[in-house]
């Protein structure tokens, strides 16, 4: 009975190999997802703070199988002349070949570097960068945030914005204070405060499969044959802050506005971990 | 409250274009809404590297080139939204083992780059004669802190939105009302009433691009077809 | 021609003649796809039909060749190999011309094409999958007919659409430059077009009246001409 059980799983994984369009047809014909999920289910998520003692900030994020880690640097360091009490948030997202087959090493790639990019500009609507400010116009902080996927499952922009979210939570910085005479910032370390997170950010992805199914939360092999995705981000007051939808396959208004309506939910869901 | 440059809120700028500009590229075109321009050259199909090659289609590559500085990640972010824009658009399958190359420098910005970049980009393909599912027109709103909304805004009302919004629609989805946008950039601090307002004039002006587009292609094409059967 | 259609990419075509009947089998030409029941066109240009074979097409200008069997091409060798010579004939992939797609090439006497050369031929094999084939002879006469090396002369790129005006015998550029002195042509419809006048002079004012005629009608065509040939 256990070797046939075994044989069918072993049928079940070559015919994944094969075929694996096909494969998850048959799941999404009959309303289900290979892992189980119903469509519009989100894979739970998990956030470890503070998990490295040698960033300033750090946060380890688990959305189903795809985990990221994003760590804050901070270093000290002379404002732009334009906005004398702003400091910097650099955000950078790296897919090494490290958590998927499907990036090479070398020069990061477009996905990396779309994603980089896109959580950079989320960073910036939610992050007040006055609060980095050590001395009008002579210093500020700048903050680095890396954000390293180790295993890459799909949804890898919502787990970088979460990642990202909590890591700022996180943040301690050293209380600093500028020496007018001799221009030397002179930090405390036992001194380090937490900079407030302007507002939260919390996002979903919807994914339409195969032209014809709308899912939430795609992973890699449901990403693989999706032809739009869609990005919701809510802020902590439940307001929109981002709509991002690509890819050729349509996604009607009303489609839109009932992941809009299901991202509200994830919401809740994503702040109770935070 | 009015406008900077005086325009009605759901009034675009002046629109301009000039296809096949560019003498040695198959396919140009030079896209203009006010200040805000670029040129598109497209090359295609033509060959590409075996380790690029798509057996089954054609590979859709875009490059853009900002108007000041060097390219950065940033552009990276503009050429994924254009080719995930046309990647189904153009039929691939017709040419396999292919490429078709979208280059678009960026000429001047003023506002509504994303959608100029992508206006530019569907006359460029479609001066190159690469076949289309259909034409992709784009237009951008904001809505500004006093709640009012301003379609196809320029800078200037783009840094002091609360909102910017960048849509893109199929010609063919006037015929088939029930499919949405091809593409949605919404970004800032909004809610879904003013998601929906913005997308509907962006609707509304991205209609009055492709009529433009229309008046434009047809002008070409009637120009040509008049030497030849004269 | 009742007034000229001009089309779009995702336009859709009604292609319901209004004497013909229903049920006639409808032949799409380049331009045009069926998606589901609907026809509708996939490149700009002029609606063309023919009401006696339903044939449907678009007529319009484009740069880039892709190939299509049957069509004149001028080509330039870019390599050999041991069974052909590589032909770079402006589409995406080169041209294989095979040693014995020659008139009266055998396996002792082939001809012998350096790299650089132009040759005026005919796509025997063309399809999306396959890179396309192009021979210098008509494999059923086993005659030339016109095919072959283009020794010499003078070859330039101009639109495709210029090019199958060319091709026409009546093409108004030609026929003007011809009342006015002799030279040799040869248009491939992958926009491509050698001539040789004999003297290095005349062959330029071909060249560039020919590239001039590009937006003239005949009337201008006529003008033009006449009057480089004035300036000469």
């Amino acid at each position: 009975m256990a070797e046939s059980g075994q044989q069918v799983a072993c049928a079940m994984q070559t015919f994944e190999r094969l075929h694996p369009t096909e494969f998850q047809r048959r799941f999404l014909a009959q309303n289900t997802r290979h892992d189980g999920r119903e469509f519009m289910q989100f894979r739970p998520v998990q956030v470890v703070k503070g998990a490295i003692s040698t960033a300033q900030g750090s946060a380890t994020v688990r959305v189903g199988n795809t985990t990221v880690v994003c760590g804050i640097k901070a270093e000290v360091c002379e404002p732009d002349v334009k906005r004398p009490t702003e400091g910097y948030l650099a955000t950078n997202v790296e897919l090494s070949p490290m958590c998927s087959a499907q990036f090479r090493a070398g020069a990061p790639s477009e996905e990396a570097q779309v994603a980089s990019e896109h959580v950079h500009r989320l960073a910036g609507q939610m992050f007040d960068l006055t609060s980095l400010c050590i001395e009008s116009g002579r210093a500020v902080w700048s903050l680095a945030a890396d954000i390293v996927c180790i295993k890459h499952d799909g949804g890898i922009l919502d787990a970088a914005v979460v990642a990202l979210v909590a890591a700022l939570e996180d943040l301690r910085l050293p209380k600093a204070e500028l020496d007018l005479g001799t221009g030397m910032v002179s930090a405390d370390r036992t001194m380090a405060t937490h900079v407030g997170v302007g507002k939260r950010l919390f996002p979903a992805t919807f994914a339409l499969v195969d032209d014809a199914y709308v899912v939430a939360d795609a992973d890699d092999s449901e990403e693989r044959m999706a032809t739009a995705s869609l990005l919701v981000v809510h802020d902590d007051r439940g307001r929109l802050v981002n709509v991002w939808k690509r890819g050729g396959g349509m996604l009607s208004s009303e489609t839109i506005a009932r992941c809009v309506q299901r991202a509200r939910e994830r919401m809740t869901e994503i702040a109770q971990t935070l | 409250m009015g406008r900077p440059d005086k325009r009605e809120p759901g009034q675009i700028r002046a629109l301009h274009c000039a296809l096949g500009q560019l003498n040695r590229a198959d396919g140009s075109a030079q896209f203009s809404a006010g200040n805000t321009s670029a040129l598109c050259g497209v090359y295609g199909p033509v060959d590409v590297k075996v380790y690029d090659e798509k057996l089954d289609r054609a590979l859709v590559e875009v490059k853009f080139r900002p108007d000041i500085g060097v390219s950065a990640t940033k552009d990276r972010w503009v050429e994924s939204a254009v080719r995930s824009t046309f990647e189904r658009e153009v039929l691939a399958h017709l040419h396999p083992r292919t490429l078709v190359q979208i280059n678009i420098q960026l000429r001047e910005g003023d506002g509504s780059v994303d959608a100029t970049v992508i206006n530019a980009t569907t006359l460029a393909l479609v001066d190159a004669g690469i076949p289309l599912k259909s034409m992709i027109a784009a237009a951008s709103c904001v809505v500004l802190a006093d709640d009012t909304t301003a379609v196809d805004p320029t800078q200037e009302e783009v840094d002091a939105a609360r909102s910017t919004h960048t849509f893109a629609f199929s010609s063919s989805s006037s015929t088939r009302p029930q499919s949405g946008p091809v593409y949605v950039d919404s970004r800032g601090d909004f809610t879904m009433d003013e998601y929906n307002r913005c997308h509907d004039l962006c609707a509304m002006a991205a209609e009055r691009v492709l009529a433009f587009m229309r008046t434009v292609v047809e002008g070409k094409v009637t120009k040509e077809a008049l030497i030849s059967t004269a | 021609m009742t007034g000229v259609k001009v089309v779009l990419p995702g336009d859709i075509i009604d292609t319901q003649q209004p004497d013909g009947d229903e049920q006639a089998v409808i032949r799409l030409g380049p331009g045009l796809v069926q998606a589901s029941d609907e026809v509708t066109a996939v490149t700009a240009g002029i609606l063309r039909s023919n009401s006696e074979t339903s044939q449907w097409w678009v007529v319009g200008n484009k740069r880039r060749y892709v190939a299509a069997e049957g069509e004149p091409v001028v080509g330039v060798v870019a390599a050999r190999h041991g069974e052909g010579y590589r032909v770079d004939i402006g589409s995406a992939h080169d041209a294989l011309l095979p040693l014995l797609a020659f008139e009266g090439a055998t396996k002792r006497n082939k001809p012998n094409l350096a790299v650089g050369t132009a040759v005026y031929a005919r796509v025997v094999v063309a399809n999306s999958v396959m890179d396309p084939e192009i021979e210098c002879f008509n494999s059923h006469t086993g005659k030339s007919e016109g095919y072959g090396e283009l020794a010499e002369g003078f070859m330039f790129k101009c639109s495709l659409g210029l090019a199958r005006r060319l091709i026409d015998t009546k093409a108004p550029v030609l026929a003007a430059l011809g009342k006015g002195l002799p030279f040799e042509v040869a248009v491939g419809v992958n926009g491509r077009v050698w001539v040789n006048a004999g003297t290095v002079q005349s062959t330029i004012l071909v060249a560039n009246a020919i590239r001039n005629s590009e937006y003239l009608d005949a009337k201008q065509c006529r003008q033009m001409v006449k009057e480089l040939l004035e300036k000469q």
